[in-house]
């Protein structure tokens, strides 16, 4: 009869009856009590979701596989499945999606996002924006993770912010590419086309007026701000898949490749300083990797999903 | 000797026993389901890129949910201008030190608690939700199942006393910090 009485779901008789029991003996009111503390304790389960243990130990499993992928490239594996269950686990209890809405790009493949203010975002795989609701409408702040070329439309009246853990850039519109990875050691900002400023947040001393084709490079360990007005013709090879290559080190070509192909590179430290001359457009790693090869007399072994790059040196 | 396969077993005993309740951890700070496994999850891949240094034989527990509580409060700081206003007053409520040990023994509760109600045979469990959580009335529970109010009733005690049976440490926990609040006040 007790689960009855705390469901509410007891007659006035049946309510009776328990407090008659309860008064009778001693035991019974503990009964009664123990009882009334398992009926508390067991609310306190109630909407905390349920997590599948199961599945979350084969998302881990796959992130700690032997072959080893890119750091990014499990953390967005994990990001996509956790993803992926939060939309299951929304569509399951009806709940309302909360106020902040994320864009991300696969972690392999690039994401075009045009913004609620018509601007255009394109994502470097297993980059990611988040922006407010409201955004387009009170404000057009943004935050990125990752890399992203902007294409904002210019609205003097709602500046378009976009924010990393550190720095912030600004612009009423204009054309610029944006590097922001978590770990990786200095955030890059460099404007195609208009004017951008660009400043560390809550020091206002950090800050620099970057015009097109110069970029602005924030070092956080050092809290440095400086500009380069070097052109830099693979600020967007990773979007168009071009690169030119003038006596460039094979530290900083296979740098770029990454970034483009997103495929683990491991150079050997003896041919770091070697340099290339050559111009890539829309060719695939393996061709690329055949030229490099065949101009420094290379040996290129791929293991899993990496490629070591060895050779005698220069 | 220590080798991969002691690392890989070792980890996945620490990731099963801690998983959901660091879980229900984060989620106090984060709010955010989603955002609380991400963080558990990078907890864990942080242990396992570290395995070689890490020291197995210790208790983990306190190292996991003071990671845990670390990463929150940094996805606290990194979304605060994405959080509404009445949330973002809820994540000053929460965002306190002294909550630690209490979220923490929430959580831990909170995942007893999930774990006990998987003890329970399936129709048991749902009758048991259905009551408990959505405040549903016997009778329209008999309808949405197609039982008989009586089945709905029987199915209550058979999961209470299952629940009671497997909540039974925190039952006697449960008297001893009410005597020792007692004691207190």
């Amino acid at each position: 009869m007790l689960p009855k009485v705390f469901s509410g779901e007891a007659t006035p008789e049946e309510n009776k009856l328990v407090d008659q029991w309860i008064s009778a003996d001693p035991a019974n009111r503990e009964e009664f009590d123990s009882f009334a503390r398992l009926w508390n304790l067991t609310g306190k389960a109630a909407g905390t979701g349920d997590i599948d243990l199961e599945s979350e130990w084969r998302i881990m499993e796959s992130a700690i596989a032997p072959v080893r992928a890119k750091t990014f490239t499990v953390a967005a594996i994990i990001r996509i499945a956790a993803s992926v269950l939060l939309i299951a686990a929304l569509a399951f209890t009806g709940l309302k999606i909360s106020g902040t809405k994320t864009d991300r790009a696969p972690a392999v493949n690039l994401a075009a996002v045009t913004l609620p203010d018509g601007s255009v975002v394109t994502l470097n795989a297993g980059s990611k924006i988040m922006y407010k609701k409201s955004f387009g409408i009170s404000n057009r702040d943004l935050h990125l993770r990752g890399e992203a070329y902007f294409e904002v439309n210019r609205d003097a009246g709602l500046p378009f912010v976009v924010e990393t853990d550190e720095t912030s850039v600004q612009v009423t519109g204009t054309k610029f590419n944006m590097k922001a990875y978590k770990h990786a050691a200095v955030i890059r900002v460099t404007v195609t086309e208009g004017a951008v400023r660009f400043f560390v947040k809550g020091q206002p001393v950090k800050e620099t007026m970057l015009l097109a084709g110069e970029t602005g490079i924030y070092d956080p360990s050092g809290n440095t701000m400086n500009k380069s007005g070097k052109e830099n013709p693979n600020i967007l090879s990773w979007k168009t898949r071009v690169m030119e290559f003038y006596n460039t080190p094979l530290a900083e070509v296979t740098e770029v490749l990454m970034n483009t192909y997103h495929v683990p590179l491991e150079i050997d430290p003896a041919l770091q300083q070697c340099t290339v001359t050559v111009r890539f457009e829309n060719q695939e790693l393996d061709s690329i990797l055949n030229v490099l090869k065949s101009t420094l007399d290379l040996t290129i072994t791929k293991k899993g999903k990496h490629f070591a790059i060895t050779g005698k040196g220069c | 000797m220590k080798n991969e396969t002691y690392f890989r077993t070792k980890f996945e005993e620490l990731f099963r026993e801690h998983f959901t309740g660091l879980c229900y951890f984060a989620r106090k700070y984060t709010g955010d389901p989603d955002s609380s496994k991400e963080i558990v999850h990078t907890v864990f891949l942080r242990i396992w890129e570290s395995r070689a240094e890490f020291e197995w034989d210790l208790p983990a527990k306190s190292y996991l949910f003071t990671s845990v509580y670390n990463r929150s409060m940094n996805y606290i700081r990194d979304n605060k201008k994405f959080i509404s206003h009445d949330e973002a007053a809820r994540h000053k409520l929460v965002v306190d030190d002294s909550l630690f040990s209490d979220n923490l023994e929430t959580a831990e509760l909170e995942c007893r608690i999930k774990l006990a109600l998987q003890k329970l045979p399936e129709r048991c469990r749902e009758v048991f939700e259905l009551s408990r959580f959505e405040g549903k009335k016997y009778a329209e529970i008999a309808e949405q199942l197609n039982i008989s109010v009586k089945t709905v009733e029987t199915q209550m005690s058979k999961a209470l006393g299952i629940l009671k049976a497997e909540l039974k440490d925190y039952l006697t926990a449960v008297i001893l910090i009410l005597l020792l609040n007692m004691h207190h006040g």
